[in-house]
């Protein structure tokens, strides 16, 4: 039985996760650095407060799951993108523990780390896959060892969006952004017109929140009518990209990650288009979708069993890191 | 020529234990400061390798500070990871 360990601290969510080879999860750690309203999390501030936090998480982590260091097989880590120095203060603790318990390290494509850790969670075998979140907006697809990008955000991404309309409408950053808009955008009535951007497979966002920024500056329209505006739009255009996806591969899966992918509204919307074409959905909630330590172990883990081993020496972060650079040799 | 990179800084920091030392050399050494960085960084161990030595050189004041203090961030975090587990820590 191999286990592993996954640390990703990428963004604001802090998360250490243990997985076993059989899928079943051990232990699912996080803490999250909000700021408090109107304001964004910076990396100097990000970095931290994972570095306050990591140790203590890493000792909830192997208690909640009874492991000693001496049970763990891999330890594996975020590698991007993402934060600089939020991301290398995770890798600073795995390299570390990795000496210190003398055991292999591998590292993980935070993107790919989603997309695994969703057809786990869900059993999906072959999925078009939406990728929503606040750094990144993919409609993504397996084809030849490659998770392939089909369509993608040409400006900002979609989790971008709402954490900027929360922070000009000074909505509070906890849990998240989102999930106050999402509870907001319950109560709106009245559909304001957005621009609605979806060029091919790609779709831009700056257009919305430009837009909603002045919006909300007329003091004219409540909070719950901008929120909704926001979702109805936003979500469309990702159903219609999700939905060419589709057409264009002829799978009849559709899986979404990402802090976005919790949404019920967009799982909703998506719901509809999928039971359309006889598809079939797949979603998870906030326990899987929002940045965790899981979906690194697990990733990781796959990576371990074909193989992949990061050597030491190799174990950098890097801000930027493409999906489709990752060569998928777990999969046939 | 005038030196490019005036504002130096060396921390030695002495471990008990050459495999400790070696443990933070090898966990510290991969993050390398970008190319064209204003900032060199160089990292070796002395004294039978249980002492990590830490050399920056920067071209300006402000730039040497702040590679400094990242670095001891970085540095208190590996230490008190080997703190945290001072049974692996011998
Ligand atoms: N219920 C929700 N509805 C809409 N958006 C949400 C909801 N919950 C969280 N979000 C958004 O999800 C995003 C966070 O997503 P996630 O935790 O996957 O990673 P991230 O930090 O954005 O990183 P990356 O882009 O690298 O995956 C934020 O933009 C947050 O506002
Ligand atoms: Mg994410």
């Amino acid at each position: 039985m191999t286990i592993a360990v996954g640390f990703e601290g990428s963004a604001n969510k802090l998360g250490i996760g243990i997985v076993r080879d059989d899928g079943i999860v051990l232990a699912n750690v996080r803490h999250t650095f909000v700021p408090p309203p109107g304001e964004g999390f910076l990396p100097r501030d990000t970095a931290k407060h994972h570095q306050q936090y990591v140790l203590s998480l890493l000792q909830q982590a192997l208690t909640s799951a009874s492991l000693k260091p001496a049970d763990i097989d891999v330890i594996c880590y975020t590698k991007g993108p993402g934060l600089g120095a939020p991301l290398v203060s995770a890798a600073v603790v795995a390299r570390t523990v990795a000496q210190l318990w003398d055991k292999p390290m591998v590292a993980v494509n935070h993107c790919i780390g989603h997309i695994e850790m969703g057809r786990l969670i869900t059993g999906a075998k072959d999925p078009v896959v939406l990728y929503v979140s606040g750094g990144n907006t993919q409609v993504i697809a397996y084809s030849m060892n490659k998770y392939r990008i089909f369509g993608e955000t040409i400006d900002i991404a979609v989790g971008n969006v709402f954490d900027r309309l929360a922070r000009v409408l000074n909505i509070s950053n906890d849990p998240s952004p989102g999930y106050n808009i999402e509870q907001l955008a319950k109560r709106g009535t009245t559909l304001l017109e957005l621009p609605y951007t979806v060029k091919g497979m790609d779709v831009a966002f700056t257009g919305i929140i430009g837009k909603l920024e002045t919006l909300a500056r007329t003091n004219k329209y409540t909070k719950e009518d901008l929120c909704f505006s926001l979702q109805e739009t936003s979500f469309a255009m990702l159903v219609e990209t999700t939905e060419r996806a589709m057409a264009h591969t002829g799978a009849t899966e559709v899986l979404i990650v990402g802090g976005v992918g919790c949404n019920k509204r967009l799982q909703e919307m998506m719901e509809v288009m999928v039971a359309e074409r006889n598809g079939k959905l797949y979603a998870t909630d906030e326990r899987f979708c929002i940045d965790n330590g899981v979906m690194i172990a697990w990733a990781g883990l796959e990576m371990f069993r074909v193989g992949v081993v990061t050597p030491l020496r190799e174990t950098w972060c890097t801000q930027r890191y493409r999906t489709d650079e990752v060569d998928v040799t777990w999969r046939d | 020529m005038a030196d490019e990179f005036p504002w130096c800084l060396t921390i030695d920091v002495p471990f008990p234990t050459a495999r400790l030392a070696t443990i933070a050399y090898n966990t510290l050494v991969v993050d390398e400061e970008p190319k064209k960085s204003d900032v060199r960084k160089t990292l070796q161990l002395l004294q039978n390798d249980t002492v990590l030595s830490i050399h920056f050189a920067a071209r300006e004041g402000r730039l040497l500070r702040s590679a400094t203090q990242s670095m001891m961030n970085f540095l208190r975090l590996t230490i008190d990871t080997m703190l945290a587990f001072p049974d692996y820590a011998r």
